[in-house]
């Protein structure tokens, strides 16, 4: 292959537009790339003066430093908003060089075309992209902070600037170890920087206090390369309050509820037990309808107290293996004693060897007597509680039936919410806070477990806790 | 049986009085009673109770540093001590325990158990 099939090869398959016009700037020759460019076919470009292309929308001084370039330099390097046959806009980067007879008279004029309407595409949706993440950055109200590879710190948000009271210029490019002393000096924790825990609250040194939640996130572009940290500062303040206040509230009601409660129960316990003589009898029923109430308005004191503790998460539940057939055994025994005033046949169907689970044996009782409670409070006369346990491949039942009025299918997962009773004549005879299932429900779901209601009206009702297994 | 002699330390006069009655009415126990925890102290040191049932939350001080002021004194170092609290929490009465305390009883209780609850405690101390 000779230098001129060589050059030719590279004219057809080059990816820049290449046009060459006389001096009059009708054109001459064009590349494949140049009539892809310009949406038109050789044809219609040769012969035909270069502003075919042109938009009219290039300012004129661009054309007026171009033709004065050419003339001094016989170069010119530029950008052009063109226009192709459909009407479409596009942008060219464009190199234009004079050729030039041994006289200095224009032979021709070489043009060498980039179509860069793709790339300010491209540019532009970043930049807008960028703009609206840098507007959500500074509206939102956690502080953020950006830190290179080297723990420099690359970006603080509005917020951030505002949560350490520093501006942006003692923030950027602050290094690792000033970022560190400047923390250190605001916060009460040692070393608030410290990446150890994934999320960690840190106050203020300064008062009134404010309590923030520090999360840390790694930066990594799209096939895992590590950027940086994010460090999210997020003021939780308010809740911390709110906790706070729930606990005194908690042991205020523990306290002032209860001390009355013990003098009602205690006072009325006394009379009805006898200890100051015989009662009669419509004295008797009425300190034992006082003492009946008293009851229920302490069990309601204490679920409530009960539900707030678990809610809250204050409750440490003490993981050890348990003997599900042996707990449900010893509730149901518990239970069985105290008297309903009913023929209720109770059968059990516990299965042999079953896997113990990892729980709290004392709140997993609390479960247990909730369920089986309200299968003896709402199965008539006549009828029957079953107790069943279970093992599947990944969870240890227990299911407790009974032979009571059913629940609706609307109200299967309601009966779990706080203070909802399952709406009816049994509910309404039978005494209850409302409570026990929610605890219920919150005690078995702290364990990792599940737990679930089947019925039909008319039909019982089955409650099924289902924990996993401990695995080997 | 349960000691005859038993001081109650405890601010609300209506469960003062109702534990002194119960203990009384159903165990025979001879009660005297403080509301505030320093009195509490001088009349354990003075009267030489055989049991003495203290308050968590009292007016002038903790139930528990009623506790170690009663342990630290040779006087009555030796005298058992049950809390009694409405708090009801596992943690609490893990603490009271470790104090020194040999039991915790919850408010509210069943007075007619109330001895029997006492001695319970007492036995299992031994």
């Amino acid at each position: 292959m000779n230098q001129v099939e060589i050059m030719r090869a590279v004219w057809e398959v080059t990816a820049d537009g290449l046009v060459i016009s006389g001096p009059d700037t009708v054109i001459r020759e064009v590349n494949p790339a140049y009539c892809a460019m310009t949406g038109y076919t050789e044809a219609e470009l040769v012969g035909k003066k270069t502003n075919i292309i042109a938009s009219g929308i290039t300012p004129r001084a661009v054309y007026n430093e171009m033709w004065e370039q050419l003339r001094t330099t016989g170069r010119w390097s530029g950008e052009l908003i063109n226009r192709r046959p459909d009407g479409k806009l596009w942008i060219s980067a464009i190199s234009i060089c004079a050729i030039l007879w041994p006289n200095g008279d224009v032979a021709a004029y070489v043009g060498i075309a980039r179509d860069l309407t793709e790339d300010r595409r491209l540019r532009e949706a970043l930049q807008e992209q960028s703009s609206r993440l840098e507007a959500i950055l500074e509206a939102i109200t956690m502080g953020i902070l950006l830190f290179d590879k080297s723990g420099r710190c690359a970006k603080a948000n509005h917020a951030a600037l505002r949560i350490l009271e520093r501006s942006e210029a003692e923030l950027i490019g602050a290094s690792q170890p000033e970022l560190t002393e400047l923390f250190g000096a605001h916060f009460v924790e040692p070393d608030p920087l410290s990446v150890s825990e994934a999320d960690r609250i840190l106050s203020t040194q300064s008062e009134p206090v404010r309590f923030y939640r520090a999360s840390w996130e790694p930066v990594t572009t799209a096939d895992g390369a590590e950027l940086g940290q994010i460090l999210v500062l997020n003021d939780i303040t308010r809740e911390t309050e709110l906790d706070r206040m729930k606990e005194e509230f908690i042991a205020t009601v523990s306290h002032e509820l209860r001390t009355p409660l013990t003098a009602m129960k205690g006072s009325l316990g006394l009379l009805a037990g006898g200890v100051l003589g015989a009662m009669a009898p419509m004295q008797s029923e009425l300190v034992q309808i006082a003492l009946q109430n008293t009851d229920r308005l302490i069990r309601q004191v204490s679920e409530i107290l009960s539900l707030s503790k678990l809610e809250s998460g204050k409750v440490q539940m003490r993981l050890a293996p348990v003997d599900l057939n042996r707990l449900a055994g010893d509730v149901l025994a518990e239970l069985s004693t105290v008297p309903s005033g009913r023929q209720i046949t109770v059968t059990t169907e516990l299965t042999a060897d079953l896997p113990p689970v990892a729980a709290d044996g004392e709140q997993l009782r609390q479960v247990l007597v909730n369920l089986l409670g309200n299968a003896y409070k709402f199965t008539p006369e006549g009828g029957r509680v079953h107790l069943q346990t279970v093992a599947t491949e990944t969870e240890v039942q227990v299911i407790v039936s009974d032979s009571g009025p059913g629940i609706a299918a609307d109200q299967l997962e309601r009966i779990f919410e706080r203070f909802t009773r399952a709406p009816g004549e049994a509910s309404r005879r039978a005494s209850g806070t409302g409570l026990g299932l929610a605890i219920a429900r919150n005690i078995v779901e702290q364990h990792g477990g599940r737990i679930w209601a089947e019925s039909a009206p008319g039909q019982g009702a089955t409650f099924t806790v289902a924990l996993p297994r401990v695995t080997a | 049986m349960i000691p005859k002699r038993i001081l109650l330390i405890e601010d609300d006069p209506d469960i003062q009085r109702l534990l002194g009655l119960t203990l009384q009415l159903t165990a025979g126990a001879e009660v005297q009673s403080a509301t505030e925890g320093q009195d509490g102290i001088t009349l354990a040191v003075d009267w030489q109770p055989e049991l003495i049932l203290l308050d968590r939350m009292l007016p002038d001080m903790e139930g528990t540093a009623v506790l170690q002021a009663l342990k630290a004194n040779p006087a009555t170092s030796t005298i058992p001590v049950i809390f009694l609290s409405a708090r009801a929490g596992e943690a609490e009465i893990i603490a009271a325990i470790s104090k020194g305390a040999v039991g915790y009883i919850v408010k509210p209780f069943d007075p007619m158990g109330l001895a029997g609850e006492i001695a319970r405690i007492l036995e299992g101390a031994r």
